[in-house]
């Protein structure tokens, strides 16, 4: 397909974009996705009776990998439910990495998450499987579905930076994607975590994260550039300050988690990070993978199958541990709200 | 430049070389000849020396050029109206925008084409060059000072239904727009998707005013280009309805979009037009019809990213998980099936592209 004439010239915003072609060139390297291993199929199609649900228990900092069925109290919509551990750490990932690759990211920014990355990539097991999306304002399947690490890896390299940024279709879709079947489904986000040309609004992409079978975590990548010289430049541009709008509570100063970023890990049970700079990248995704591996997924036949919203409560009796989970999970049938 | 207007007695350039009217405008001549054979050299030495040099001169060219005779002057303009093309042409943003500006200066000084000259279309090139400088705003989301190069435009020509979409366009951005520049939770383009514009606009009664008369003003500009040019009318009714949408007209903005697609819509504008429906739909929690619309939105535009995800979304509501993975699936396909297509989503924020490039062959045309 020919671009049309008035988006050939380069140095426009998009018309760059246009000759985008690192996806393709990495597709061809994934290669076919590989035969997912017999893992159960759960959870939360409302045609699956029992639930899954991945539980990381710490204490002091450190995984705790020793506990038994009993000392989970497990409850939905408030009613304990017997429990039984289908794994407690170890099991096969399925890692789907979802990588900004927009024009903010380009330059050092790339450099490094594409390392990052591969640190990352490199740490998976023969038996784990991985998906990489990158995205600017398209969204691209750079490998996968459920590539092998190798493959992965080898299609890492054809990242490269452009164009704007369409982050909750891209995190939608790695959700929609997130098949449990040849491992454990964890979506990495890596973003500066601010969507500029998404069609989905960030609470469909929360419901589809509530119904969803992956842990999300997200590692924001930190701008450089303080946020008050940011708005100043912003109003510059714009020319007038008018437009700026009211400030939000806290925006000047340091710079917080991005909110989305904030609910996609507490409705998922998973982390957010940030970084800045190299060092700080590569701990961040491998401190990922660890909290991907050292969890519990337990399985319980739920007593009340009603469509829609479970809130999901975990609790381990065994003294002085922290639990994180999901908060909860939507059984399909019903339609969230959107405003 | 420089030379035309030392051979005019205008300026001499120290260590210049002493040059007749006819040396400067040989030296012109040759240089576009050169340029029109595709020599890419004379283009990148005309955008460096232009950038580096002439630029900086631009107040000196503007003061000199006061009384210059219109020859020149006519002269003048056609090397930056060309040597603004052939930058576009080579992704230079900075340089043809030098050019314009000079350009735009020039032809504020001058007037109708002398006798014997061959014929300069001033007001066509004011309102093309003012057009492309709008444009070259608008891309840069600096609808403020684009709509300043529009109404230049419609100085010029006041019933120019480009001039009057792309006004349009600038007050449209100027209320969606701010978002994009702050840390803020969710996109402009979010924002008013959702109908949730008192997100974005201020407090301060003042800058309520302001935003409230942009939806106004923009809901005027594209009644008129829809009536001044049938070409622009889809369009122009496919982001009225936006702008009622935005203002909470929603009823309204269901019926031009509704009639956007009874007319002969088709492709990109009837794809958003579906879109918009079915986000409509969506508010409303019908998400049957909102899948349908979306499927249609396939229709007219099959490669459409936006359309698919909006499609899995609403099937995922539905239940259709098998459904909506597809389409999600299908989504990261788009770029690969279709490298270098443009999603109709982002067509419609970056549509000044368009407008810009018909407005530099425009200019190209006009000034042989």
């Amino acid at each position: 397909v020919t671009p049309p004439a008035g988006l050939r010239w380069a140095g426009a915003l998009v018309a760059a974009a246009l000759t985008f072609a690192a996806p393709r060139a990495g597709r061809a390297q994934a290669g076919a996705p590989t035969p997912a291993p017999s893992v159960p199929v759960p959870v939360f199609a409302a045609q699956a009776e029992s639930v899954e649900v991945d539980v990381r228990v710490t204490r002091d900092g450190q995984p705790v990998l020793d506990l038994s069925a009993a000392e989970f109290d497990v409850r939905d919509n408030g009613r304990r439910q017997p429990v039984e551990i289908v794994r407690a750490g170890g099991s096969p990932v399925h890692a789907l990495l979802v990588l900004d690759r927009s024009e903010s990211m380009a330059g050092d920014k790339l450099v490094q998450i594409k390392a990052a990355a591969r640190a990352f990539l490199t740490r998976l097991g023969d038996g784990d499987r991985a998906t990489l999306i990158a995205f600017d304002y398209r969204l691209g399947l750079v490998a996968g579905p459920a590539a092998t690490r190798e493959a992965a890896l080898a299609a890492r390299d054809s990242l490269r930076a452009e164009g704007g940024t369409a982050l909750h279709d891209a995190v939608y879709a790695a959700l929609t994607l997130a098949d449990p079947r040849p491992g454990r489904p964890i979506v990495l986000v890596f973003s500066d975590g601010f969507d500029r040309l998404s069609w989905l609004p960030a609470e469909q992409v929360l419901a589809a994260a509530r119904a969803a079978h992956a842990a999300v975590y997200a590692v924001q990548a930190l701008d450089p550039l303080p946020l008050h010289l940011k708005l100043r430049e912003a109003s510059t541009r714009f020319g007038t300050s008018g437009m700026l709008g009211r400030p939000t509570r806290g925006r000047l100063g340091s710079q917080r988690v991005a909110p989305l970023f904030e609910d996609l890990a507490r409705e998922t049970g998973g982390r957010v990070w940030q970084a800045t700079v190299d060092p700080d990248l590569e701990r961040a995704f491998l401190e990922v993978l660890a909290d991907a591996r050292s969890r519990y997924v337990l399985r319980y036949e739920p007593d009340d199958t009603t469509p829609g919203w479970h809130k999901l409560e975990v609790r381990v009796t065994r003294g002085r541990t922290s639990v994180r989970t999901r908060r909860g999970y939507t059984r399909a049938g019903t339609a969230p709200s959107v405003k | 430049v420089i030379l035309a207007l030392a051979a005019a007695g205008h300026a001499a350039p120290s260590g210049a070389p002493a040059a007749s009217d006819d040396d400067a405008r040989a030296a012109y001549l040759a240089a576009v000849e050169r340029w029109s054979a595709g020599d890419d050299a004379v283009v990148d030495a005309w955008a460096d020396w232009i950038v580096d040099e002439l630029a900086r001169l631009h107040d000196r060219v503007s003061t000199l050029s006061a009384g210059a005779p219109p020859a020149v002057l006519h002269d003048a303009v056609r090397l930056h109206v060309l040597a603004a093309h052939a930058a576009s042409q080579r992704g230079r943003l900075g340089p043809w925008r030098s050019h314009l500006d000079l350009a735009q200066a020039l032809l504020e000084r001058t007037g109708a084409s002398p006798a014997g000259e061959q014929s300069l279309d001033v007001v066509g090139l004011r309102r093309d060059v003012a057009l492309a400088e709008g444009y070259a705003l608008l891309m840069r989301w600096q609808p403020s000072f684009a709509l300043a190069a529009f109404k230049r435009a419609l100085a010029a020509r006041p019933d120019d239904g480009d001039a009057l979409l792309a006004a349009g366009m600038a007050e449209e951005l100027r209320v969606t727009v701010p978002a994009l520049a702050l840390d803020r939770y969710v996109s402009a383009p979010e924002l008013i998707n959702r109908g949730a514009v008192d997100d974005l606009i201020p407090t301060c009664n003042v800058q309520r005013m302001d935003y409230e008369n942009s939806l106004r003003a923009a809901e005027s500009f594209f009644k008129h280009a829809a009536a001044a040019d049938p070409a622009l009318a889809a369009e122009a009714r496919l982001r009225l309805g936006r702008v009622l949408d935005v203002a909470g007209r929603r009823e309204r903005a269901e019926r031009e979009w509704s009639q956007t697609l009874e007319g002969s819509a088709r492709g990109d504008v009837a794809c958003l037009a579906r879109l918009f429906l079915g986000r409509a739909a969506e508010r409303r929690r019908d998400w049957r019809q909102a899948a349908e619309h979306y499927r249609a939105a396939l229709l007219e535009a099959p490669g459409a990213q936006s359309a698919h995800v909006a499609l899995a979304a609403a099937l995922d509501q539905l239940g259709d998980r098998a459904g909506a993975r597809e389409h999600a699936g299908a989504a990261l396909e788009t770029s690969h099936a279709a490298a270098g297509a443009v999603d109709p989503w982002l067509r419609y924020h970056y549509e000044p592209q368009r407008g810009l490039s018909a407005a530099l062959a425009r200019l190209a045309r006009s000034a042989p």
